[in-house]
């Protein structure tokens, strides 16, 4: 997929852990785990709004569209 | 899954599997011993299981004469004829057995089991398209195999019984496909955050 999850980079910045974020957002660690190894085939936007609100960020900071990677596929 | 359930897909795979078996020592008894004791009353008995009348009828011989005429070309014939019939039911037992294994491990809408659906359809396909007219013509050559030249033929039909096992083959297919659908819809539904 072309879609780059770069959630582990905002939790380095915000100084967070995955497992604390699952528990704010109300999922469970290994879900999260899913989305930030990008092995996710979808994403709700209640969830994204959710890691959005509690780390602070815009969905843009957590996602990333690569062409390159698209090119590949 | 609960254990309720579990043991549910316990029972369906113990009956499939002795099912299965069952069938499949049947079938290989089947094939084998008309054509290999043929004047034994088993042997006559198995064969006029088989639906034979109608290539009795054509050919004028009486099942009886053909059992005491019978040659050994005629017994390979026949018995070739017998494993192309009995093909697809002996690889639809195996598949049969393979999707019983799995629900043992819990595989029931998984997509092992679709492709084994959609293997199963493929095989009636083949097997009422391809196997059953072979075994028809092999049949034919070897009741009329020992008759005098000129009088020596082979035939085959397509009738009821092969557009039957098309249309549930058919069915079968779109079965296995729909559970592929159905697998990778789940699998998007398990992997939405």
């Amino acid at each position: 997929m072309s879609i780059i999850i770069e959630l582990d980079v905002m939790l380095a910045k915000r100084k967070m852990k995955l497992q604390d974020l699952a528990r704010d957002v109300g999922i469970t660690s290994a879900n999260l785990s899913i989305l930030k190894n990008g092995k996710a085939k979808a994403i709700r936007l209640e969830t994204l709004d959710a890691i959005c609100r509690i780390l602070d960020c815009q969905p843009g900071d957590i996602l990333r569209f690569s062409l390159e990677r698209s090119n590949l596929e | 899954m609960n254990k309720n359930n579990y043991n549910q897909l316990l029972l369906i795979n113990k009956i499939m599997c002795v099912v299965s078996y069952l069938f499949l020592i049947a079938l290989i008894f089947m094939i084998t011993i008309p054509w290999l004791c043929p004047q034994s009353e088993i042997g006559k008995f198995l064969l006029s299981l088989q639906d034979f009348s109608a290539v009795m009828d054509r050919t004028h011989n009486n099942i009886n004469d053909f059992m005491l005429s019978i040659t050994p070309i005629s017994r390979i014939l026949g018995l070739i004829g017998s494993m192309f019939a009995s093909l697809p039911l002996l690889l639809a037992t195996i598949i049969m057995i393979k999707i019983s294994g799995n629900y043992k491990k819990y595989q029931v809408f998984d997509i092992k089991n679709a492709i084994l659906y959609s293997r199963l359809g493929y095989v009636y396909l083949v097997g009422a398209l391809l196997l059953l007219p072979l075994y028809e013509i092999f049949f034919y050559a070897a009741v009329t195999i020992n008759n005098p030249h000129g009088q020596r033929f082979i035939a085959f039909s397509i009738g009821i019984e092969n557009i039957t096992a098309v249309f549930f083959a058919i069915a079968l297919v779109t079965i296995g496909q729909v559970m592929k659908l159905g697998y990778k819809i789940s699998e998007e539904q398990q992997l939405t955050i």
